[in-house]
């Protein structure tokens, strides 16, 4: 059995996958597979490139159904269709290290019971994905620990740090997840991996709820990148959320709605967060696994409160407040509603701009450097943080 | 009154700093020049010629000094020739961010009457120079400092928490000083600004008797570019040692410690300066100065050499305390990350291949100059 499958579920986004994938082949390691999950309207250009430009038995091809699959459909198929001992899924213009494989027997070694490992991620926007200043950025932490199920827990359920995103780094996305919890996760979870438009931030819920043994590393092992066509380069650009939401909400039909009357907030009259978007990912998996959801709507109106100062212009922040106080004031009778008051909207000054060492991370500059993909990216990171062959062989002592 | 001038000397028979200076032209900065002497348009670094700058009056060229004999006649030359109310100077293969204005600014803004501006270190070895896995190192910092005189002398006459060198670099090499206290420093000493075969050090030594207010922001604004091996010969001199030294046996060439107290001692000399106390913080950057080197038989010979100087200028007792360690096993890989306040990092890193490339780079990795001014309101 090979030790690793990274699952790329892709959507005519072809010339990023392709470059992925390219990236991805690069690595002399033979034990891992790649499973590309492909549910593009032109099967053509990812079917000839792996079946005869790059004819590289380690990738697997998931050729377009008949008609297009929802989002968490398309996870679905990928997973099922993988053989590894481990699974990561990443999308199709993000970049994971396959020497992780060594890691992860490492981990194996040092943690007999571990069977979900997490690290920290850099993140990284491609060169056409650049409308206003944009960082990179590298986390530049070194310890590697086990993390406390109660703690992130309460850090993705309650959101006990009120932040506008909860620092949980847990789950199958740019994480691995061992085969037995995935399908322990299946057995528990009404027969299948995923249910829920949101699977990444639905694989979290469920990874902290079933895994035995959680790793975390400070030192990224992939990159979270952002292209022009993704969904995260909506951050950059109210108009481009929009377009992105409508896309999304198409595309994510599943077998679970985003909208639920349980929690009647909405993505579709203008502004619509990510914060907005795990929020109802995970109060739809508290309430129907019934998981206590104690603090929840305190600590998420402040949470609400954080995105909102997180605004590039006026009307953003308009948008997101009058978005957030529509949903507390029909939330359980307005229950939560006096706990949203977002501070004055404050032009920022500095977003996007601050380079440098901040909280254990190193932002850079895009436009300043010389890469041009997240693996090129990943690899100039790698020459600021401990080396991979230092960590699989265990090194403590370095020299300065 | 143009704000700064970045004068750039390099001997003869060097080449010409003309990468760095299209580098620096680059800039949309209107408020510096660039002053350098040469008197035809051979090519310099990459083949390039200064005709192709001609046109930019950002850049001036001037003849060069006849008869010059020490490098410390160029440097008295640039300034004659420069306009700006602050100099620094720059080696012929540095890089020097013309933003430092920017930085000034911001600076005069706090600091009214700052005397002397200085910034981080950042250090590059270039490519083919490099001896196996190079690591830079570069402040994480972006305070703006304002140190007091006294701890500054401490801090480069007494050698109080010195690294190989001393942990103090107000002077115009690779930092900026306003043109009055240049003058001041004319009138207090010779006549002449610049002195010594080692005109860095003595500005060093200068400014840090004459600057009443200092300032020190944390971020590097220029890069050095260096050999492994150096022993901070720095703007290509010839560190000579005065003749009749007997009492004090160290050799410039030794290593960065030894070529730092040379120059500072011929200051102290010059001017009839003595002072005690300085000893032991001086043979602990021996010893740190031997630590940096790269490979185990450089550091064997920079501590024989040392330790030689040692006995002869301090006696056995002296010897003891000079316990230098050489920690760089080959087996042992190099640490990268933040340590300390400082990003270690590979310095393969972008593929950076001249100084001007590695400040594109760590320029992209620091605090933002222009925001400095922002953080400070």
């Amino acid at each position: 059995m090979v030790h690793l499958t990274i699952c790329l579920p892709t959507r005519n986004r072809q010339a990023y996958c392709i470059k992925t994938i390219a990236a991805l082949a690069e690595a002399e390691t033979r034990d891992f597979e790649v499973v590309v999950a492909d549910n593009s309207d032109d099967p053509a250009p990812l079917a000839d490139y792996l079946g005869n430009r790059l004819a590289d038995p380690r990738f697997r091809l998931l050729s377009p159904e008949a008609s297009v699959l929802p989002m968490v459909a398309n996870w679905e198929r990928a997973l099922e269709n993988a053989r590894g001992r481990w699974i990561s899924v990443i999308g199709d213009d993000d970049y994971i290290d396959p020497r992780l494989v060594a890691v992860i027997r490492r981990y194996e070694v040092l943690h007999r019971d571990v069977d979900a490992i997490s690290w920290e991620c850099m993140s990284y926007n491609w060169p056409d994905n650049r409308p206003v200043p944009t960082l990179a950025n590298i986390p530049i932490g070194q310890g590697t620990g086990a993390n406390s199920t109660e703690a992130l827990a309460n850090q993705l359920f309650r959101w006990s740090e009120r932040k506008r995103r909860p620092s949980v780094g847990v789950g199958i996305y740019h994480g691995a997840i061992k085969r037995s919890l995935m399908e322990r996760i299946r057995k528990t979870y009404g027969g299948r991996y995923f249910e829920h438009p949101n699977p990444d931030w639905e694989s979290s819920c469920k990874v902290i709820m079933q895994a035995r043994l959680n790793i975390h590393s400070q030192r990224p092992f992939s990159v979270l990148g952002a292209c022009a066509a993704s969904n995260s380069a909506a951050n950059l650009s109210p108009d481009v959320m929009k377009q992105r939401i409508e896309t999304f909400e198409k595309e994510t039909a599943g077998p679970i709605s985003l909208h639920r009357p349980e929690f009647p907030f909405s993505l579709n009259n203008g502004g619509a967060s990510i914060c907005l978007s795990i929020a109802m990912t995970t109060s739809w998996f508290c309430q129907t696994y019934g998981v206590s959801l104690d603090g929840f709507g305190v600590n998420f109106a402040h949470a609400a409160m954080d995105e909102c100062a997180f605004s590039a212009d006026r009307d953003e922040y308009d948008a997101k407040a009058a978005c957030f106080r529509n949903g507390f004031d029909r939330w359980e009778n307005g229950r939560w509603a006096s706990h949203f008051k977002p501070a004055p909207f404050k032009p920022p000054r500095t977003i996007n701009q601050i380079s440098g060492v901040l909280d254990d991370r190193l932002n850079v500059r895009e436009a300043d450097i010389g890469t041009a993909t997240p693996a090129e990216f990943y690899r100039f990171g790698e020459h600021a943080i401990t080396p991979m062959t230092s960590l699989i062989n265990g090194t403590q002592v370095f020299a300065l | 009154m143009t704000p700064l001038s970045i004068c750039i000397p390099f001997g003869r028979g060097q080449d010409g700093p003309h990468p760095a200076i299209g580098a620096m032209l680059q800039s949309p900065r209107t408020d510096f020049e660039i002053v350098i002497a040469n008197a035809d348009d051979s090519p310099g670094q990459g083949g390039q010629t200064l005709s192709a700058f001609k046109d930019d009056p950002r850049l001036r060229i001037v003849a060069p000094l006849k008869g010059a004999e020490e490098p410390c006649d160029e440097w008295n030359h640039l300034l004659a020739h420069s306009r700006a109310k602050w100099i620094t100077v720059i080696g012929a293969q540095d890089f020097a961010d013309p933003d430092i204005c920017e930085v000034l600014a911001a600076t005069l803004k706090r600091v009214p009457d700052a005397d002397v501006l200085s910034w981080g270190r950042a250090e590059f070895v270039a490519p083919h120079a490099r001896i196996g896995q190079t690591i830079a190192r570069i402040p994480t910092g972006s305070r703006l400092l304002a140190p007091e005189q006294t701890e500054m002398m401490r801090r480069l006459f007494y050698w109080e928490g010195a690294s190989d060198r001393p942990d103090c670099h107000f002077g115009v090499w690779h930092g900026a000083v306003r043109r009055d206290v240049l003058e001041r420093i004319a009138e207090a000493f010779s006549g002449r600004v610049f002195e010594q075969p080692q005109p860095d050090i003595d500005n060093l030594c200068k400014v840090t008797m004459l600057a009443k207010r200092m300032v020190m922001w944390e971020r590097p604004l220029s890069v050095r570019c260096v050999a492994p091996e150096d022993t901070g010969k720095g703007p290509d001199l010839e560190a000579v040692k005065p003749a009749g030294w007997k009492d004090f046996p160290f050799r410039p060439e030794t290593g960065v410690a030894a070529r730092t107290a040379v120059a500072i001692e011929a200051f102290k000399r010059r001017y009839g300066i003595e002072l005690d106390g300085w000893q032991d913080d001086f043979i602990a950057a021996c010893a740190r100065d031997c630590e940096t080197a790269s490979s185990g038989d450089a550091f064997h010979a920079r501590k024989a050499a040392y330790e030689r100087a040692i006995l002869e200028w301090a006696g056995k007792r002296a010897v003891k305390s000079f316990k230098p360690e050489f920690r760089r096993k080959p087996k042992i890989p190099r640490f990268q990350g933040v340590k300390d306040d400082e990003l270690h990092f590979d310095m393969e890193m972008d593929g950076t291949r001249d100084a001007a490339g590695f400040y594109r780079l760590i320029n992209a990795l620091s605090f933002p100059v222009h925001l400095l001014d922002y953080k400070l309101a």
